[in-house]
C-alpha cells in the first residue's frame, strides 16, 4: 500500500456511513504493516484520525519490548513527534497528543540511554509541555502490566537514576515540571493536573529530597486549596493522590513520622480542606483526605504502644482531630473510608478514644429522614453497606470495653422519648441496633449465653418488652424488635409473662396481618423461630396460637381458591 | 377483588412457616395423644377437603399448573405441619397416615407436575419419621409414578427417597424397593447425557461431562445402600435377578475405572457387603452365589488388582486409602471363607502373580491371618511394583 491509498483507506473506514466502510476496514486488517510507510503518512497527513491510526499501528502491541523498526526510522519519528507534531498556535487535541506520548515514551525504553543517551534532554528542551507531562506518564504505563513490562519499566527508572548527570535526571525532570508549572496559565487545570499525575508517579522511586522540595510541597497544597471552586475538583483530587502515594512509599515508621513533621502535612491538610461543614470543600476531595487519614492513621498506631512515642506526639492529637471529624462526616463514603482506623483505634481499650468512638458511631447509625427501606433501591444498597461496617466497629468496641459499652446503650435507650412508640424512626432504630447487636461482640463465644447472665442486661430487655414498643407505626421498628426478642429469647423462658405481648404483635395487626409485605413474611419465619426456642413454656398458648394461625392459613386458603375459581371462570 | 384484605394475605412459603409452628405447638408442648389428633384432624382436615375438591374438578387438566400449584401448597403444608412431630403417638399416626392416601391421588393426577413431585417428595420424608412402617404399602407406587416422570433436577431427590426407604426400614423396605429398583437404573441411564453429544474433537462437554457423572453417582449410592442396609434381596428376586449380571458387571467397572474416588468407594464397598453376605464358608448352595463367587475372583479382583497398580491411583491419598482397605476386605474375606486353596488359585496366581508381585509378598498374602495384615500386604505390592517402574 501506497502512503496515499494508506491515508484514504483509513478515511474510508473511519466513516461508518461511506460505503467502502467494510472494505477498507479489511484491507487495513489485512496490511501487514511497513514502518516507511506509516512514517511518511505520519509526517505529512492534515488528518487526525490518519495521524492517530498510523502512530498506533506504529506502536503495535503495548506489552512488547522488542521492534522490528530501524533505528533511523526511530529517529525520524521522535524528531517529528518532538519538534513538528504540535505548537502553541496549533496545539493537538488532547487524545492526539496522548497517543503522540505513549509513542514517544515507546521510543524512550527501546533506546535509552544505549542509543538515545539525550532523550531526557531532548524531551524537557523540545517537548510542549502538556507532551512532556504525558510522556512523562506514558513512561509510566507498564507500572501494573503484567511482570515482563513491570520489569522493563524498573529497568527504565534504574536507567534514569544511574546515568552520571549533575543534576541527575529525575531532579532534571522535577526542574521542568516546576518550571512548565510556574509559567502556565493560572487557569489551565489541564496542564496543573498532568503536573500533579507525574508528582504521583514519580513519588514511589525517585529520591525523597526532590519531593519534599518547598516547591513541590507547595504546588500541592496550593493546588488543594484551589479545589473548593467546582471548576478544580479534578485538581484537588489529583493533589490528594500525590499525597497519597508520599505517605504510601515504603520506609522505616520513623522516617515516615519525620515525613510528616517536616511537611507539616496534617496541619497543611486541616487548612486546605473543610472536614467539618458538607459541601465546603468538593465531597471528591473529602473523599480522598480520608483515605489519606485512615492510611496514615494505620500505620502510626502500633508505633502508639512504643514506648519513645515523642516524634509521635507532636503528630498523633492532629490525626486524631481529622480522623474524627472525617468519621463524623455526614457522608458514608468519607466516613466510611476512616472505618479502619476506627475498628483499630477502637481495639486498644482507650476508654476516651471508645466513648467518642461510640459517640460518633451512633450518630452516624441514624438513618437519614427520607430513608424509604427500600431494599431494592441502590442508594440505599449503598447505605446498609456503610451501616454493616459501622457495625463491624461496634463489635469490635463491644469486644475491646464490653461495660462501656453497656452502659452506652443504656443512657442510647433512657434517653429515647416516652412512650416508645412516639419515638422517630432514626433515635429509636439506632438504639434497638445497639441492644441487637450487641451479643455479637461479646467474648468468649456465644455471647448470648453471656450476655443473659448480665443483669444490666436483662434488665433493659425486661423493659422493652414491657413497654409499648409494640405500637410504634415503622415496620423496620417492629421487625426489629421482633429480632430482638428472638435472638434474646432466653429471657422468656425465665420470665413467661414477657410472651403474651410479643405473640400477640407477632400474629396479629402488627404482625402476620400488617399492611406491609415485609413485615407479614418477616413474622411468619420470626414466630417459627421463637415458638421454637421457648417450646418449653408455650404450652399456655397452645390453643390461642392454633386458632389465630389457622385463621391465617384460612385467609391464605380463601385467596388461593378465589384465584382458581377465576381460572376455572376464564375456561368455560 | 377489590377487597384489600386479599392483597394483605401471606406468600405460600411464608406460610409453611406458620404450618410448621402449627406443628411444632401441637406436638412438642406436651399435649396429650388425644387432643394432639384432634387439633391436628382439625387443621389438617381443611387442607383434605381442598385437595379433594380441586381432584375432582373438571377444569384440572386443562391448567396443571395452576391446579398443581395449588395442590402442592396444599401437600406442602401438611409435610411441614408434620415437622412438629418425630416419633408420633399412634393417634397422631392415624391421622398423618391418611394424608399419604390422598397425596398419592394427586401425584396420581399430576405426576408430570415439578412442583407436585417435589412437594409429595418432601411429605413422603416426613411420613417416614412420623409414621414409620406405615407408608411402606404405598411406596411402590408412590416409586413408580416419580421415577417415571422424574426428571434430571429431581432425580437424586428420588434416590434420597430410596436410600431413606433402606436406612429406616432395612428388610422392611424390599416389598416397596423390590419392584422399583430396574426402573430407577433404567431412568438414571435415560438421564445420563449420551457421549454423542460431542463438540469439538469428540470430547463431551465439560458440563454435560459433570451431569453424567453426578446422575451416575445416584445408581452407585443408590446399590451400595441397598447391599450396605440389608436390602440385598431385592436384587435376587424375581422381579430383578436377571438384570443381576448386568449390575454386577456396570458396579465392577465403575469400581475398576472410575477415577472419582467416591464414587469408586460407593462401588467397591457394595461389593464388599454382597461378599459378606453372600458368600458362605465352603460351597455355596445356590447358583446365583457361587456365580456372584466366581465373578469376584475371576473380575473383580483382577480388575481391581490391576487399578491399583495403575499408575493414576494415587494411594496416599486419603480417600484411596480407604479404598484399598475395602478392597483389602474383600479379599480377607474370600480368604477366609473360600478357603486357602481357591485364594491361591485365583487371587495370589491369577491375580497377583501374573501382575509380577515378588514371591515374599505372595507369601505374605498366603499368610495374612487378619484384615490389617491383608491390607499391609496390598500395601506393600503397590509399594514394590511402583517403584520397580522405569522413570
Amino acid at each position: 500500500m501506497t502512503p496515499l491509498e494508506l491515508e484514504e483507506c483509513v478515511l474510508l473506514a473511519s466513516h461508518v456511513t461511506c460505503p467502502k466502510h467494510y472494505e477498507a476496514t479489511a484491507m487495513l486488517q489485512a496490511w501487514t504493516a511497513n514502518y516507511e510507510t506509516l512514517l511518511t503518512v505520519i509526517t505529512t497527513t492534515h488528518h487526525e484520525k490518519v495521524l492517530f491510526y498510523c502512530l498506533s499501528r506504529f506502536r503495535g502491541s503495548t506489552t512488547t519490548t522488542t521492534t522490528t523498526t530501524t533505528y533511523e526510522q526511530r529517529v525520524k519519528l521522535r524528531t517529528f513527534l518532538l519538534k513538528g507534531f504540535s505548537s502553541a498556535e496549533a496545539p493537538a487535541p488532547p487524545y492526539l497528543d496522548t497517543k503522540a506520548a505513549v509513542v514517544l515514551a515507546y521510543l524512550i525504553r527501546l533506546d535509552f540511554p544505549h542509543f538515545w543517551t539525550s532523550a531526557f534532554d531532548e524531551l524537557q528542551q523540545q517537548a510542549s509541555p502538556t507532551m512532556y507531562f504525558r510522556t512523562l506518564l506514558a513512561l509510566h504505563e507498564n507500572d501494573d502490566d503484567n511482570s515482563n513490562a513491570r520489569a522493563g519499566a524498573d529497568q527504565l527508572k534504574d536507567h534514569m537514576r544511574s546515568v552520571r548527570a549533575t543534576p541527575s535526571i529525575p531532579a532534571q525532570l522535577m526542574e521542568t515540571l516546576l518550571a512548565h508549572v510556574k509559567q502556565a496559565a493560572q487557569n489551565d487545570t489541564v496542564l496543573l493536573i498532568l503536573a500533579l499525575k507525574v508528582i504521583q508517579k514519580f513519588a514511589s522511586w525517585i529520591d525523597l529530597s526532590l519531593l519534599l522540595q518547598d516547591r513541590v510541597i507547595t504546588l500541592v497544597f496550593a493546588s488543594l486549596s484551589s479545589s473548593s471552586s467546582n471548576a478544580n475538583i479534578g485538581v484537588g483530587v489529583a493533589a490528594m493522590t500525590c499525597l497519597q502515594e508520599l505517605v504510601a512509599r515504603g520506609m522505616d515508621k520513623d522516617a515516615k513520622v519525620a515525613l510528616l513533621v517536616k511537611t507539616d502535612l496534617l496541619r497543611k491538610l486541616h487548612q486546605s480542606v473543610n472536614l467539618q461543614v458538607v459541601d465546603a470543600s468538593p465531597i471528591e476531595v473529602v473523599i480522598e483526605v480520608a483515605k489519606l487519614i485512615d492510611a496514615i492513621g494505620q500505620e502510626l498506631v502500633p508505633m502508639t504502644k512504643q514506648q519513645d512515642i515523642t516524634k509521635l506526639n507532636l503528630i498523633w492529637p492532629q490525626v486524631m482531630e481529622l480522623f474524627f471529624h472525617c468519621l463524623a462526616f455526614d457522608d458514608i463514603d468519607v466516613s466510611g473510608a476512616v472505618i479502619p482506623l476506627a475498628c483499630q483505634l477502637a481495639s486498644r481499650q482507650d476508654m476516651s478514644a471508645s466513648q467518642q468512638l461510640l459517640t460518633i458511631m451512633f450518630r452516624q447509625m441514624k438513618y437519614p429522614v427520607n430513608y424509604q427501606f427500600d431494599y431494592e433501591n441502590d442508594d440505599e444498597a449503598e447505605e446498609e453497606v456503610y451501616r454493616s461496617e459501622l457495625r463491624k466497629l461496634y463489635q469490635t468496641l463491644v469486644r475491646a470495653s464490653p461495660q462501656l459499652c453497656l452502659q452506652f446503650l443504656c443512657q442510647a435507650l433512657a434517653n429515647l422519648p416516652v412512650p416508645l412508640s412516639s419515638a422517630s424512626i432514626s433515635e429509636i432504630e439506632a438504639a434497638l441496633r445497639l441492644l441487637f447487636h450487641y451479643c455479637e461482640g461479646i467474648r468468649p463465644p456465644p455471647g448470648l449465653k453471656v450476655v443473659m447472665t448480665n443483669d444490666t442486661f436483662r434488665a433493659v430487655l425486661v423493659a422493652l418488652h414491657q413497654s409499648d414498643i409494640t405500637d410504634h407505626v415503622h415496620p423496620a421498628v417492629l421487625v426489629l424488635y421482633y429480632d430482638i426478642s428472638v435472638r434474646y429469647y432466653p429471657i422468656f423462658v425465665d420470665q413467661p409473662e414477657l410472651l403474651p405481648q410479643v405473640l400477640e404483635s407477632l400474629s396479629g395487626k402488627r404482625g402476620l396481618q400488617h399492611a406491609y409485605p415485609r413485615l407479614r413474611s418477616r413474622s411468619c419465619y420470626l414466630l417459627l423461630r421463637l415458638v421454637k426456642s421457648v417450646i418449653q413454656v408455650m404450652r399456655p398458648y397452645v390453643e390461642t396460637a392454633v386458632t389465630g394461625i389457622q385463621g391465617e392459613g384460612y385467609l391464605y386458603r380463601r385467596y388461593v381458591m378465589k384465584m382458581l375459581r377465576v381460572c376455572v371462570f376464564h375456561y368455560r | 377483588m377489590s377487597n384489600t384484605n386479599i392483597y394483605q394475605q401471606l406468600r405460600p412459603d411464608d406460610a409453611l412457616y406458620l404450618f410448621e409452628t402449627m406443628g411444632l405447638l401441637l406436638g412438642k408442648t406436651g399435649l396429650a395423644p388425644l387432643e394432639q389428633q384432634h387439633s391436628l384432624t382439625n387443621v389438617i382436615t381443611p387442607h383434605i377437603r381442598s385437595i379433594e375438591e380441586t381432584l375432582r374438578s373438571e377444569h384440572l387438566l386443562r391448567d396443571p399448573e395452576s391446579f398443581g400449584e395449588h395442590l402442592s401448597s396444599s401437600v406442602a403444608a401438611i409435610a411441614y405441619l408434620s415437622k412438629g412431630f418425630n416419633k408420633a403417638p399412634i393417634e397422631v399416626q392415624v391421622v398423618l397416615a391418611e394424608t399419604v392416601s390422598i397425596t398419592l391421588a394427586v401425584l396420581e393426577a399430576l405426576p408430570g407436575n415439578d412442583r407436585v413431585r417435589a412437594k409429595i417428595m418432601i411429605l413422603l420424608q416426613r411420613m417416614i419419621q412420623c409414621i414409620g412402617a406405615n407408608v411402606l404399602p404405598t411406596m411402590p407406587r408412590f416409586l413408580q409414578l416419580l421415577i417415571g416422570h422424574s426428571t434430571t433436577q429431581d432425580i437424586q431427590d428420588v434416590a434420597q427417597l430410596f436410600n431413606q426407604l433402606c436406612i429406616k426400614f432395612k428388610e422392611e423396605a424390599i416389598s416397596s424397593i423390590d419392584p422399583n429398583v430396574l426402573p430407577f437404573l433404567n431412568k438414571c441411564h435415560q438421564l445420563v447425557p449420551s457421549d454423542d453429544e460431542v463438540v469439538n474433537n469428540g470430547d463431551l462437554p465439560p458440563h454435560l461431562r459433570t451431569e453424567q457423572l453426578s446422575v451416575k453417582k445416584l445408581t452407585f449410592t443408590v446399590l451400595q445402600h441397598i447391599v450396605t442396609y440389608r436390602v440385598s434381596s431385592v436384587l435376587l428376586s424375581p422381579t430383578n435377578a436377571g438384570s443381576l449380571e448386568h449390575v454386577l458387571q456396570t458396579m465392577s467397572d465403575s469400581a475398576i475405572h472410575v477415577d472419582d474416588p467416591i464414587m469408586k468407594k460407593a462401588c467397591i464397598t457394595f461389593f464388599r457387603e454382597l461378599v459378606d453376605q453372600w458368600v458362605n464358608n465352603g460351597s455355596n448352595s445356590s447358583d446365583t452365589f457361587s456365580t456372584f463367587v466366581r465373578f469376584v475372583l475371576e473380575i473383580l479382583v483382577p480388575g481391581m488388582v490391576r487399578c491399583l497398580l495403575s499408575p493414576s491411583f494415587n494411594e496416599k491419598d486419603a480417600l484411596q486409602a480407604r479404598n484399598v482397605s475395602e478392597f483389602a476386605n474383600i479379599l480377607f474375606i474370600l480368604k477366609s471363607r473360600q478357603g486357602s486353596e481357591k485364594f491361591e488359585q485365583y487371587v495370589v496366581c491369577a491375580s497377583l502373580a501374573s501382575a509380577g508381585c515378588p514371591p515374599h509378598v505372595l507369601e505374605a498374602f498366603r499368610q495374612a491371618s487378619n484384615l490389617p495384615e491383608m491390607e499391609l500386604c496390598l500395601k506393600e505390592t503397590m509399594k514394590v511394583l511402583k517403584q520397580k517402574r522405569p522413570g
